[in-house]
């Protein structure tokens, strides 16, 4: 057995540096026929077969080419000691880690009206529901676009939440827009207030981007949050790194998001929000500042509203209200 | 072979996500049949935690054999994955790789094959690039239930009439023009291209790569017995 894991490790960089570098049959026959430009190009971590701090090539594919076998094999194995120790809380932080890994921030999943994402994870078992309505006026030029956002988040372990968010633009174009799924590990704990969390969001390029609803591609967002409550006042803060899928020889496009937000209870039940969140592109950063707040209505539902003030050119006057409701 | 995002249309690429689902559940379900075994949930009561799903009184348990078949299907999931990094160069300025279908299923069966090569799939999808995310239904039927289910039961027939090494190339060497027919099939409905202009093209180039597909498959089965039999 560990005989063949180093053949396939030597398969791979032998392959890295002496594979054919001539299209497959398919990319051959989608040339020839002229249909090759219909292909989206995906991003990932290691697209291409190369890694993004290496110059493409020989020594950078066989690393991608290695990783590929450790994690093809890793997934065999984790199953394997998954079914072994079932029961096993260390099993399942595996096994939530491994559909973690499978799937690969934008700025959403947090309690709103905040971006900024605090530590907690949706109970076990039990559901989030979030509905809102944003009106984004960008700072220089442009019309007002408002947009109604459906979320919903599963709890599927003490630490684990997975869910979906859906936007739904009402201003021309209208339609669906690209729906993000998102995953969320609370690696660490001390009490309600401080944590450590990992996040994973995958947009995906669903919406009918000719329209202009959409980009037209996936992207793929890693961040870490962090909260820490300081006497009354809760603290969060997000680091993430986005892949953003950019049409075959573009610029690349990808993106550090980071942000910070504090929340104190007023009152019973009231709380009020602020924060600064950011958005780093080679492209166009934007930075926002935003202040709201949120009204324990009833015991299973909350309303909130906020408003967001654009730092810079790039970045929006955003108006946001909605409610979340727990069941 | 692998199918980005933008060649299909979105109803034929949803269809296929839905019927690639279908074949791993199926295949899910025969492969868990086949690494576990029930046993009286009393004796687990002593022995501590396992498997957790109660079968009116028994328990599903992962065998010794299961757990060993995991990690065959792990160490030919990782030989696929590098076999398919290996493009070989082939007439007129196209390459072709291995399609690994043939050797997962004759050295596990053909849905522990069909698992591997989906998850195979999988990780070039989602850490490569290779192969878009929503035609990953369109690529797991096309290489996880042609090339490797479908292939395994031409394979299974034709070693009945002739020696295993035949039945190896001859079905090795099927499954990647049976791939490619399945895929052009994807590209008509899709309306990407005619279907009747591109199935001849499709099929022709991967005929050749056929070859190379049986080849390889037939060295990679006795490498991977004879590893096997030299200890674990």
């Amino acid at each position: 057995m560990k005989k063949l894991f180093w053949v396939s490790v030597v398969i791979a960089i032998l392959a890295a540096f002496f594979a054919s570098t001539n299209p497959d049959g398919l990319d051959f026959i989608s040339e020839k026929f002229a249909f090759a430009e219909k292909g989206q190009e995906g991003s990932a971590l290691m697209a291409g077969y190369n890694l993004k701090f290496l110059p493409a090539g020989g020594i950078s594919t066989s690393v991608a080419g290695i990783a590929g076998v450790l994690i093809t094999l890793g997934i065999f194995w984790l199953a394997a000691y998954a079914l072994k120790k079932r029961d096993d809380r260390q099993s399942n932080r595996l096994a939530c880690f491994l559909i973690l890994m499978l799937i690969a921030a934008s700025p959403v999943f947090a309690a709103r009206p905040l971006v900024t994402d605090d530590f907690g994870t949706v109970d076990s078992g039990r559901y989030e529901l979030e509905v809102g309505y944003n009106a984004e006026t960008p700072k220089v030029g442009g019309a007002t676009a408002n947009c109604a956002v459906v979320q919903i988040k599963r709890g599927f372990a003490y630490n684990f939440d997975f869910g979906i968010e859906a936007p739904y633009a009402t201003t021309a174009p209208t339609g669906l827009g690209d729906a993000i799924l998102h995953a969320k590990l609370k690696l660490m704990e001390q009490g309600e207030n401080n944590g450590l969390t990992a996040r994973v969001d995958v947009k995906l390029s669903n919406a009918d981007s000719a329209s202009g609803l959409g980009s037209g591609y996936n992207n793929y967002t890693a961040m870490v949050i962090y909260s820490k409550a300081f006497g009354d006042f809760r603290t969060h803060y997000n680091l993430g790194y986005t892949l953003v899928g950019v049409a075959a020889g573009a610029p690349e496009a990808n993106t550090i998001n980071y942000s910070a937000a504090i929340e104190k209870e007023v009152t019973g039940g009231v709380d009020v929000v602020a924060e600064y969140y950011a958005v780093s592109a080679s492209a166009g950063s934007t930075g926002n500042v935003q202040v709201g707040g949120r009204w324990q209505a009833f015991e299973a539902i909350r309303f909130d509203a906020g408003y967001s003030l654009a730092l810079n050119d790039n970045s929006s006057n955003i108006v946001t209200a909605g409610l979340t409701a727990e069941f | 072979m692998h199918i980005p995002d933008g060649f299909l249309d979105p109803k034929v690429s949803a269809g296929l996500v839905g019927a690639a689902a279908a074949v791993l559940a199926l295949s899910v379900a025969k492969v868990r049949e086949a690494i576990t075994a029930l046993k009286p949930a009393e004796a687990l009561a002593t022995a501590g935690r396992g498997m957790s799903n109660m079968v009116g009184g028994m328990k599903r348990v992962l065998t010794g054999d299961g757990e060993r078949t995991i990690y065959q299907m792990g160490m030919v999931a990782a030989l696929v994955f590098a076999g398919q990094m290996f493009n070989f160069p082939i007439n007129s300025g196209t390459s072709g790789h291995l399609i690994g279908g043939v050797f997962a299923s004759v050295i596990l069966g053909p849905f522990a094959g069909a698992i591997v090569i989906a998850v195979v799939l999988a990780v070039q999808m989602l850490f490569f690039a290779d192969g878009g995310l929503l035609a990953i239904g369109a690529n797991i039927i096309n290489m996880s239930l042609f090339g490797t289910i479908v292939a395994y039961y031409i394979y299974y027939y034709l070693k009945k009439y002739i020696p295993e090494w035949m039945a190896i190339l001859g079905a090795a060497w099927v499954s990647v023009p049976l791939a490619a027919f399945a895929c052009a099939l994807e590209l008509g409905i899709s309306g990407t291209i005619p279907f009747e202009r591109v199935m001849p093209a499709m099929v022709n180039v991967h005929m050749v790569i056929g070859i190379a597909e049986a080849l390889i498959t037939l060295v990679l089965v006795n490498v991977f017995r004879s590893m096997l039999k030299g200890g674990e």
